[in-house]
This record gives C-alpha cells, sequence and structure tokens, in this order.
C-alpha cells in the first residue's frame, strides 16, 4: 500500500483511494507538478492561489510520501526551490485519477 | 483556488501565462521602431554609423526588455517552470522558424534596399514576399506557442512595405516611412505596455511568510 492510500466508505470496500492526493490543495499541487516537468515553488503559488506557508505544509507531506522531490539551490544570493514529481508520485497520480473516474462512473444514475 | 481540474487546461493555462507580461510584444514593437529609424533616417544628412547606432540601440532595447523584464519582473510574479517535452519540441520549431524569418527577413530587406541587380518583376513583388514571409512566421509562431497577439503583431508587420510602397506615391518618404512603419511599431509598443501593466496588476509578487 502507498503512502496515504486507505480503504474508504462502507459500500465502497473493493475502491481505494489515495487520501494524500485526494485532499484538494494537494491534488492541484500534484496535477500543476504533473503537467510540467518541474516548477518552482513561485510558479505554484501563482497557479493554485495557495499561500506560502500553506504550500509549503502540503509539500512537505508529499515529500515524505516520496511523490515530489524537492531541490534546494542558489541562484545568486536568492534560494530557489525546484519541485518536480517524481517516479512514484507520477504513478501515484495515474491511479488517483482512474481510480476517481471508477468510483464515480460506479454511481447509478 | 482552482475548481476544476482539466490537465490539458491546466498545462495551456500556465504555458499562456509565459506572454501575458507583454514583454515580447515591447520587444517586436522596437524592433519595428529600429526599422523605422532606419527607413526614415536614410532620408536625413545623418552619418551612417550614426544610423547605425541608432538602429543597434533599438534593437539592444529589445533584447534588454525581455532580458530583464523577464528577470526583473516576470519570473517573481510567476516563477520558474520547464514543461514537458511535447512544448519543449514546439518550442525548438518556433526557434528554427524565428531564425529562418529573421535571414529571409533580412534578405529581402537587403533585396529592398538594393534593388539595381534585381530584375523590375522581382522589385515590383518585394513587398508581396515581404507580408507572405511576416504572415507565414508570425502565424506559424503564434499557432505554435498559442500566443495570440502574435496574429495582430504579423499582420502590422506584414502591412509595413506594401503600405511604404503605397504611401510613397502620395506623400514625402520621410512621411511613408513614419506612418508606414512607425505607426505599427507605437501600436505594437502600447499593445505591449498595456499588457505589462495588467500584468504587474494583476500580478503581486508573492509575500514569503516568516
Amino acid at each position: 500500500m502507498t503512502p496515504g492510500r486507505g480503504s474508504s466508505t462502507a459500500g465502497m470496500e473493493h475502491l481505494e483511494i489515495d487520501k494524500l492526493i485526494h485532499e484538494p490543495a494537494r491534488m492541484m499541487v500534484m496535477a500543476h507538478l504533473y503537467v510540467v516537468s518541474e516548477a518552482d515553488f513561485v510558479f505554484l503559488i501563482h497557479h493554485t492561489g495557495l499561500t506560502w506557508g500553506n504550500l509549503s505544509a502540503h509539500l512537505t507531506k508529499l515529500e515524505k510520501a516520496g511523490y515530489v522531490a524537492v531541490e534546494k539551490s542558489f541562484v545568486g544570493k536568492k534560494p530557489r526551490t525546484r519541485l518536480r514529481l517524481t517516479e512514484l508520485g507520477r504513478s501515484a497520480f495515474n491511479e488517483y485519477r482512474s481510480q476517481l473516474q471508477k468510483m464515480l462512473s460506479d454511481i447509478p444514475d | 483556488m482552482e475548481q476544476t481540474l482539466d490537465l490539458i487546461a491546466l498545462e495551456r493555462r500556465a504555458w499562456r501565462a509565459t506572454f501575458d507580461d507583454g514583454l515580447w510584444d515591447m520587444a517586436l514593437g522596437l524592433f519595428l521602431l529600429a526599422l523605422t529609424a532606419e527607413k526614415t533616417l536614410v532620408h536625413f544628412p545623418v552619418a551612417e554609423s550614426v544610423r547605425m547606432s541608432i538602429f543597434v540601440g533599438l534593437e539592444l532595447a529589445a533584447i534588454l526588455v525581455v532580458g530583464a523584464g523577464k528577470r526583473l519582473f516576470t519570473l517573481p510574479r510567476i516563477g520558474h517552470v520547464k514543461f514537458n517535452a511535447k512544448r519543449r519540441a514546439k518550442l525548438g520549431k518556433v526557434e528554427i522558424i524565428s531564425a529562418l524569418a529573421v535571414l529571409l527577413g533580412a534578405a529581402l530587406w537587403v533585396g529592398m534596399e538594393k534593388s539595381t541587380g534585381l530584375s523590375i518583376y522581382l522589385q515590383q513583388a518585394m513587398p508581396a514576399l515581404w507580408a507572405v514571409a511576416a504572415l507565414i512566421t508570425f502565424g506559424l509562431s503564434a499557432y505554435l506557442f498559442e500566443y495570440r497577439r502574435l496574429y495582430f503583431i504579423g499582420v502590422l508587420y506584414a502591412a509595413t512595405v506594401p503600405l511604404l510602397r503605397f504611401l510613397e506615391t502620395l506623400y514625402s518618404p520621410v512621411a511613408a516611412s513614419l506612418v508606414a512603419f512607425g505607426v505599427p511599431a507605437l501600436i505594437i509598443l502600447v499593445m505591449g505596455e498595456m499588457a505589462f501593466v495588467r500584468f504587474l496588476r494583476a500580478t503581486p509578487v508573492p509575500e514569503e511568510e516568516a
């Protein structure tokens, strides 16, 4: 079982959803990193609308889970934090998307 | 925060944000202003070295606007991003098209300036060739970059030489050059400046929390 994964509510035991990605802010972070090769902190703030502290907290969780690789460097005297999805993060996000689609398609009309 | 999750739209929005700042518009406006200066000053008793200095100075200003503007204003606001391989391949295509366009444009420009060795048919066809070359290169670049204002800029660039040829039959060469090149250059510059101001207002630098 990958980090953050757990069985969901009763009646849907056959489905597993990655709760770490399922949180809306983290899902947006993962989605933005999924569509590019790498980005920095400011890019994510601009495109997700999260605050600096909020984004930092979510990234720490994603980094601990091994979904996001964080690389800190300096450009002149300014620090730059480069972020990218790891292979594990990319496959977890793909799996999350298919799980979500399957779960929603299982709901009767 | 974003309420829908369309991955293609997310990627496209991130890509298009690259041109929201209007810096490329301003650079293209300055480039056309350099051509205006060249075309106009040739009719005044100005040394060629001075004319060339003004031309090169405006070209350098165009490069500086993009280089320094991106570094000082754009990147602190929208951050750095490295796009996926598909986007980078498109960027490569645009770079090739741009290089070819610059060479073709320079060849046509020289052809128009020193047209004594050219046949009369080729001389007459030069404005049309210029317009077609500008429309194709700007159109392709705008399509591949998804940079919509570039279509309009391409039309303005394409119109310059045919308009000059037409206006020269009605007015003095100086007035014709100023209108044919200067007016489109100013339109592009103003368009870029408006986009830049809008970008600065809409996109503040994110504050780092203590």
